[in-house]
């Protein structure tokens, strides 16, 4: 190659990083002030099923279909998380697929996944026995009438608690965490701003929130917090919104639970992680 | 048989019964019917007459005269031809009982028994010494019957016999017997019943039939002449044929749109008329390789796949596996060693999976199909090779 070819060359590299650059702010623009993804994957895992697609490609078409409507149903039932297909990046991941209990059995599945980790499992009778005998095996298109009402009576109805709680345990529900100046009256708790865009989200206005920080004394701590329907802007991001304040009320390191008044001076050493939706609380309730 | 003795030669000519003029060297060997009407006079004639010949001819009756010579003939050629017949009819037809009844002047020769009946002694007498004179002792009725001695020779050089008996069961059954491809008949066969079916057949390319009893496997069976094929139901109809047997989750991809194909011995099939047999689609059935469609499953099979079946899905299940579908619309022969290959395709033409199956012989005591278990292909990575 020349050397005018390989400067032209450059020149096209560094555009299209440039390029990727922007769209990635972008992005994050758009995703500043909502909730932290949980990665929704769904296969046919059972061999049974598997062997009945013609190709490969024909069952992950109908697979990214299929996902396409959990998530869809998981948005709106739990909408304090962003349900979005896997993703590297994604570190709690909720795995459905099938499982062919006996030869005429099919149930479908579902598993909450932190990192490697299984957080809890549910399981949901697709096909009882004889049903797929007398059917016959779904084929594609079949599978997508099929999986919503399982999915949604099985699954999200029936296990909507324990799905929530497991959630609420294992998926943060934000990462950034701004703290409020401190008021003058030390009656007040210290508040902070959670990165939360209290327009969408402000049926969270209200809830108890778990804060997760990274110490500068070591270690890790927990502030356990309360919404006090009240927003404030957030003020790392840009453009900026509207975040939900949260009054924080105990400082929690292991076993170790304080008051946060007497913590008030460590506040600034705390590099926050993640947050965490601890209960679900509406206007006035206990 | 004569009563020239009795009835001298009337010369009236009145009665369509009348003896016919007789040469006077020759003894006439048939009489007129005695008439009422005979006056004295005419009587005292004969009796004359009668006298006259008497003293001339000598021996009387069974002189070896022609005529006696030909009867002779006649008789025993009837005689040798007519057992010959009956015995034929007996061992190769089931027709027998129906020529009997002819014989009999039963059946639909009733009516001519009965008018016979009606007829005085002497009238019938009268007819059987015409019938004596015009046929018994002629010549042509030895060339006649020596033309259908031979034609009978050649007609059983050239006969051969398929005979099917419903020996067990309790169920009827059609037996359909074809010819190069030509429905010949059918034939109901209630339990005990026998059929003979004749056959025209060669001793150089012996006639290849096919036969066929509703709920077994079809046989093809060549008929040399003379030869009376004995087939009992059930035994002769078991020959080794394939069952495929689909599992329930097999069972549940019916949906999945797949064909079956066969090979026998590496070959593609081929159909009666020569063509290559179509693929099968699978329809949860399971599937006879080497028998037609119309071919029950043993009940002893039917049973255990029941009782190896969960509970959940045995009705579900044994509704599938009651009847079996057939890859063709006739069977062919399985011979111990072959090798038939079994594949599943997919929409595209694609194996969903492959067996390929030994054939083994027949056992003693055991059902007539080889049963061979298929499934969906969960971990068959390397279908063999056909």
């Amino acid at each position: 190659m020349t050397q005018r070819g390989k400067k032209t060359l450059r020149i096209a590299e560094v555009s299209l990083c440039i390029c990727l650059a922007m769209i990635a702010e972008r992005v994050a623009e758009a995703q500043q002030g909502q909730a932290l993804p949980v990665a929704v994957s769904f296969d046919f895992t059972a061999p049974q099923v598997v062997s009945f697609f013609d190709d490969a490609a024909q069952r992950k078409q109908i697979e990214q279909q299929i996902n396409s409507q959990f998530i869809t149903r998981l948005q709106l039932r739990f909408h304090y998380w962003t349900f979005t297909p896997v993703s590297p990046d994604v570190k709690v991941t909720l795995k459905l697929g099938l499982r062919d209990a006996d030869a005429d059995t099919i149930s479908l599945w579902a598993a909450l996944f932190s990192g490697a980790r299984e957080i809890a499992r549910w399981e949901k009778v697709v096909f009882p026995p004889g049903d797929l005998i007398r059917l016959g095996m779904p084929t594609g298109k079949q599978w997508l009438a099929t999986f919503p009402v399982v999915f949604d009576d099985g699954l999200l109805h029936k296990h909507s608690q324990e799905i929530l709680d497991a959630l609420k345990g294992s998926a943060p529900v934000g990462k950034d965490i701004t703290l409020m100046p401190s008021a003058a009256d030390p009656d007040v708790l210290p508040r902070a701003v959670l990165a939360l865009d209290s327009s969408q989200y402000d049926d969270l206005q209200d809830c108890e929130f778990r804060l997760r920080y990274d110490w500068s004394a070591g270690g890790k701590v927990t502030i356990h917090s309360s919404g006090i329907s009240m927003h404030a802007p957030f003020a790392p991001a840009t453009p900026p919104f509207d975040g939900i304040v949260v009054q924080l009320e105990q400082w929690q390191q292991g076993n170790d639970t304080q008051k946060i008044g007497l913590m008030r001076n460590h506040l600034l050493e705390l590099t926050p992680v993640g947050f965490y939706l601890e209960a679900i609380k509406g206007p006035g309730s206990d | 048989m004569t009563n020239r003795n009795k009835n001298p030669e009337p010369k009236t000519g009145s009665s369509a019964l009348d003896v016919l003029p007789q040469d006077h060297t020759v003894p006439p060997a048939t009489a007129s019917l005695p008439l009422p009407q005979q006056n004295s006079a005419n009587s005292q004639q004969s009796a004359a007459r009668l006298s006259v010949q008497e003293s001339t001819q000598s021996p009387p009756v069974l002189s070896k005269s022609p005529e006696t010579v030909v009867f002779i003939v006649n008789l025993t050629l009837l005689v040798a031809t007519g057992t010959w017949l009956c015995v034929w009819l007996l061992y190769y037809t089931d027709k027998f009982d129906d020529f009997a009844k002819i014989l009999a002047l039963g059946g639909g020769l009733t009516w001519l028994a009965f008018l016979l009946k009606l007829l005085p002694d002497e009238r019938l007498k009268a007819l059987q010494s015409q019938l004596d004179g015009l046929v018994f002792s002629r010549w042509w009725l030895t060339a006649a019957l020596i033309i259908a001695f031979a034609g009978g020779l050649y007609t059983r050089a050239h006969l051969g016999t398929l005979q099917v008996e419903l020996f067990q069961g309790n169920e009827e059954r059609v037996l359909t017997v074809k010819s190069a491809g030509m429905p010949l008949d059918q034939w109901r066969l209630m339990p005990g019943d026998k059929v003979r079916i004749p056959v025209w057949t060669s001793s150089i390319v012996p006639t290849l039939l096919y036969a066929k009893v509703s709920g077994f496997p079809d046989l093809r069976i060549h008929i040399a002449p003379r030869e009376r094929r004995a087939l009992r139901i059930p035994a002769a109809f078991t020959r080794r044929v394939i069952l495929l047997k689909p599992t329930p989750a097999l069972i549940a991809g019916r949906t999945s749109d797949l064909r079956i194909r066969v090979k026998l011995n590496g070959n593609v099939l081929s159909g009666e008329n020569g063509k290559p047999v179509g693929d099968l689609p699978f329809d949860g059935r399971p599937v006879w390789i080497g028998a037609d469609e119309d071919v029950f499953i043993p009940q002893t099979i039917l049973e255990r796949w029941r009782d190896g079946l969960p509970e959940s899905v045995r009705t579900e299940v044994m509704s599938f596996l009651q009847h079996a579908g057939a890859i063709a619309t006739s069977g062919f022969d399985l011979n111990s060693g072959d090798r038939v290959c079994v594949e599943f395709l997919r929409r595209n033409d694609a194996v969903y999976f492959r067996r390929l199956i030994n054939v083994r012989a027949m056992e003693p005591n055991h059902d007539f199909p080889q049963e061979e278990e298929i499934d969906d292909p969960t971990g068959q990575e390397n279908p063999p090779n056909c």
